[in-house]
C-alpha cells in the first residue's frame, strides 16, 4: 500500500460527485485554495 | 470528521476548503449529509482507488481490537447508536492537507477506527501555510 510523504505531490485520481459526475481530486486545490480532505471510513 | 465539523469556519478562514471522500453510494452520501449537515461536499470513489493510493489500511484487526471495541462500548454506554453496515468495518479513514500548489502538507491514515489526528495539530498546518501565503 502506497504511503504518502509530507512535501510530495498530491496523486490525482478520477473520483465522482454524488450527483455520480465525474471529478479529478485535484479540482479540489486546484483554485488557489488549501483543502482538507477527510477520507471516511463509513458514512455513519 | 465530527471532530472537524466546529472548527470548519476557522478552517474555511484559512484559505482552506474542506472535503469528505466515501466509498459509499450516493444515496448514503445524501444521507450522511443530511443527518450530519456537514458544511461540506463529499465526493466518492466506490473503488477505493484512492484509498489505496493514499494509503489508507484495511485492517479486520484493527476494527475489531481492543481499542475500537472500547471505543464503541463508550458510545454505547453513553447511549448512541450504530449506523449497521454503511460503510466496510476493515476500511479505516484518513485526515490530508494539500496546499493550493498540490504539494501533501499534512497526512495522517488512520491505524483503526478510533484513531484521530489532533485538531490542533492540523489547525497549527494551516496557520503555517496562511502566514507563508
Amino acid at each position: 500500500m502506497a504511503k504518502i510523504k509530507v512535501g510530495q505531490i498530491a496523486p490525482d485520481l478520477k473520483l465522482m460527485t454524488k450527483e455520480e459526475e465525474p471529478i479529478q481530486l485535484s479540482q479540489a486545490w486546484g483554485n488557489g485554495r488549501n483543502v482538507l480532505i477527510i477520507f471516511l471510513r463509513h458514512l455513519a | 470528521m465530527a471532530q472537524v465539523v466546529p472548527f470548519a469556519e476557522e478552517i474555511n478562514s484559512l484559505n482552506t476548503d474542506i472535503l469528505a471522500v466515501s466509498f459509499g453510494t450516493p444515496y448514503w452520501a445524501n444521507v450522511w449529509l443530511e443527518e450530519t449537515e456537514a458544511p461540506f461536499p463529499i465526493w466518492l470513489d466506490p473503488e477505493k482507488e484512492s484509498y489505496e493510493v493514499y494509503g489508507m489500511i484495511t485492517s479486520k484487526w484493527a476494527a475489531w481490537g481492543p481499542s475500537n471495541l472500547w471505543f464503541y462500548a463508550k458510545a454505547f454506554l453513553r447511549g448512541e447508536k450504530t449506523k449497521g453496515d454503511r460503510g466496510e468495518t476493515g476500511q479505516m479513514g484518513g485526515n490530508f492537507i494539500i496546499d493550493k500548489d498540490g504539494i501533501v502538507r499534512f497526512a495522517y491514515p488512520s491505524k483503526n477506527p478510533a484513531d484521530r489526528p489532533e485538531v490542533a495539530k492540523m489547525m497549527q498546518v494551516l496557520r503555517e501555510l496562511e502566514r507563508r501565503g
